[in-house]
């Protein structure tokens, strides 16, 4: 009895030191450095701002977004309570519930599902805290604070270089992302709508999703190869990973050569496949870029210089072996 | 019998001892965040324990038998697209929807309880077949988008209160009530308890073992749709990812709370106590602006401690 007591106050008393170790922890690893982070607590006048965010999950390009974030925000003099919703769309309306009753001052939102954040949109309204959305197009009709990629833009540019280089006419290929998301059906748009410049010219063989990854990429085109034949002209890929998956399989047919590939993000494995000539192209999204622009539009918003809601886009370049080593020498420097 | 009443006592000090554990986070908690100990943020967790520990009373309950549900998520899934397509191709009331949802859970049940009872089939793999099929079903219905704009009278069974408790609280507290009288009230619970203590022992005192396995995971599936119309209306869509991995946040609830995942021993209390104490960890730590990596770590240590816990009670 008196052991079960022990072992029990002993879980209470981990769990305790836990949650005290972690809050210090990540007041401390908010930024960077310590030390700059510490410069940055006594910076901090009473009027600077909190700023609550919630991104859909951790992924390569968030973690990039969320240092640009960071850094905006030290250089603004904000804080920044930056929660992560791991792919659950339950999990992060409950995150913006708890940044609400935190009484963050704005609360920026990478949705992980544009349909299920739309009440995200009235709790804050209820609130009286500004929204501000990343990367995730929100999917209502009223107006709302926005900074992100023109997919449909992107998706338009890789299909465009890919019918351009083979000719104006051919058989082409699309690897989509998971169907549903945002970023798959404005790409998508953006590839239907080149495409239907060319129609009776160039035809659309098949498309599929890889769910953005490499390994489903490669075994899909795999598939394909072997049920086209030679007559696939171009894989125009809905994102680097399954653009390189697709390399990988053009490769091991021995086909490479006669397939045009193109894709967006501009991820550093894309870069390098650009480099090496595998890859004829992708759009570049400028994650730290984007999470700058959406903390100066939140800071903005709550200065009061930003008052009307509108989508911001931010700017999405074609990366070829002429520009590719820009980013290979800064941002994907070794 | 002498054993079994001191065991039922060793199971009430454990739920107590977890009782005051949440307690104790709870002002551990209201110390370091000014913000916990509000109204509105006490609100906030109830309301959002309420999926998590409707699945958990399932789960408990097919933990007693010794078995358990890992298509729970999947079964979420099915059931709020299911729920979501017939709020926008049909103009049935309210109600009709819920008991559509309902109904499309009992059925995954079903097939889950057949074939684990009348085919003996390992539960891990029959459930984990069922985790596909429905995920798959899912995606086929919705073609894999989600489906939005839902009557707003539905989504207020998301967002609404009354009398100042939100409603999926209030929907939490009567599965709850439901299902402790059928435990604790009820032959069935009874036997549920038998089948899982001893299968053969319940078979020879003539307790039909096959019809109450497969129950059990028709009430998880039942669970399921309740679940899935609260998940539903919380995010005003029906999601075709909605409840990836629940399955294992309930059964965390279901274990912290001291069922044991080998059978005939739990309460639904401890599971409710289990789910409280997850959500407040949860929201916790997201006003300490814990990231997720560490909410995650500490998750897992929570269980392990309960776990721990459970078997050194065992010896």
């Amino acid at each position: 009895m008196k052991k079960r007591l022990l072992s029990m106050l002993l879980v209470l008393a981990m769990a305790a030191s836990m949650l005290m170790g972690c809050s210090s922890g990540t007041e401390e690893s908010g930024g960077s450095d310590a030390s700059a982070e510490s410069s940055e607590t006594t910076e901090k006048k009473d009027g600077s701002y909190t700023i609550g965010c919630t991104v859909y999950y951790m992924t390569e390009f968030i973690t990039l977004m969320v240092e640009g974030m960071e850094e905006k925000a030290k250089e603004l003099g904000c804080d920044l309570v930056m929660l992560d919703a791991q792919n659950d769309a339950q999990n992060q309306i409950t995150q913006v519930e708890n940044l609400i009753a935190q009484k963050v001052d704005i609360i920026v939102v990478a949705a992980v599902d544009s349909d299920a954040i739309v009440p995200a949109i009235e709790m804050c309204d209820e609130a009286g805290i500004p929204l501000v959305g990343v990367n995730m197009l929100i999917n209502t009709d009223q107006p709302y604070h926005y900074v992100g990629p023109d997919d449909v833009l992107a998706g338009e540019l890789e299909m465009q270089h890919a019918i351009d280089e083979i000719g104006g006419e051919g058989n082409v290929v699309i690897l989509e992302g998971p169907i549903g998301q945002s970023a798959q059906i404005q790409r998508l748009e953006g590839n239907e709508n080149v495409l239907k410049k060319y129609e009776g010219k160039v035809e659309l063989l098949a498309q599929q999703t890889a769910n953005w990854s490499r390994e489903e990429a490669l075994s899909l085109v795999e598939n394909w190869i072997e049920t086209f034949g030679g007559k696939i002209d171009a894989v125009v890929a809905q994102n680097d990973e399954m653009a390189l998956g697709a390399i990988q399989a053009l490769e091991a047919a021995g086909v490479k050569d006669q397939v045009v590939v193109t894709a967006v993000d501009a991820i550093k494995d894309g870069c390098n496949a650009v480099k090496e000539g595998k890859l004829l192209g992708t759009v570049y999204q400028d994650a730290a870029l984007e999470g700058q622009e959406a903390i100066q539009k939140a800071y903005d918003v709550l200065e009061g210089k930003v008052t009307e809601k509108k989508l911001d886009y931010i700017d999405m370049p074609w990366i070829t072996t002429e520009n590719v080593d820009d980013l290979l020498t800064t941002i994907y420097a070794e | 019998m002498g054993e079994k009443a001191k065991g039922f006592d060793k199971k009430w000090i454990q739920t107590y001892m977890l009782i005051f554990i949440v307690i104790g986070l709870g002002i551990i908690l209201s110390f370091i965040s000014s913000n916990f100990l509000t109204v509105t943020n006490l609100l906030n967790v109830v309301r959002q324990i309420a999926v998590n520990g409707i699945l958990a009373i399932g789960m408990t309950i097919v933990c007693l038998t010794g078995g358990i549900d890992l298509s729970v998520g999947s079964i979420v899934a099915f059931s709020g697209i299911i729920a979501a397509g017939l709020l926008r191709d049909t103009s049935y009331p309210i109600i009709v929807i819920v008991l559509a949802a309902v109904a499309v859970g009992a059925v995954c049940g079903l097939y889950n309880g057949y074939f684990v009872a009348y085919w003996n089939a390992a539960p891990f793999v029959v459930t984990l077949s069922m985790m596909t099929i429905a995920r798959g079903l899912t995606y086929v219905y919705s073609d894999g988008r989600p489906i939005s704009n839902l009557r707003t009278e539905f989504l207020t069974i998301g967002k609404g209160s009354i009398a100042g408790i939100p409603i999926p609280t209030l929907i939490l507290a009567a599965v709850f009530i439901l299902g402790s009288i059928m435990l604790s009230k009820l032959k069935f619970g009874r036997y549920v308890y038998a089948v899982g203590g001893n299968e053969n022992a319940a078979m020879v005192s003539g307790i039909n073992v096959k019809r109450i396995k497969m129950m059990v995971y028709v009430l998880s599936g039942i669970a399921c749709g309740i679940a899935a119309i609260i998940l539903t209306a919380r995010v005003s869509a029906g999601l075709p990812q909605a409840g990836e991995s629940y399955e294992l946040d309930a059964i965390a609830a279901t274990v912290i709370g001291g069922t044991s995942l080998s059978g005939g021993r739990g309460r639904l209390w401890g599971t409710i106590v289990g789910a409280v104490l997850l959500g407040i960890v949860n929201n916790g730590l997201d006003l300490l602006n814990v990231s997720s990596f560490y909410q995650q770590i500490v998750k897992g240590l929570i269980i392990l401690g309960a776990i721990l816990i459970d078997s050194k009670r065992n010896n």
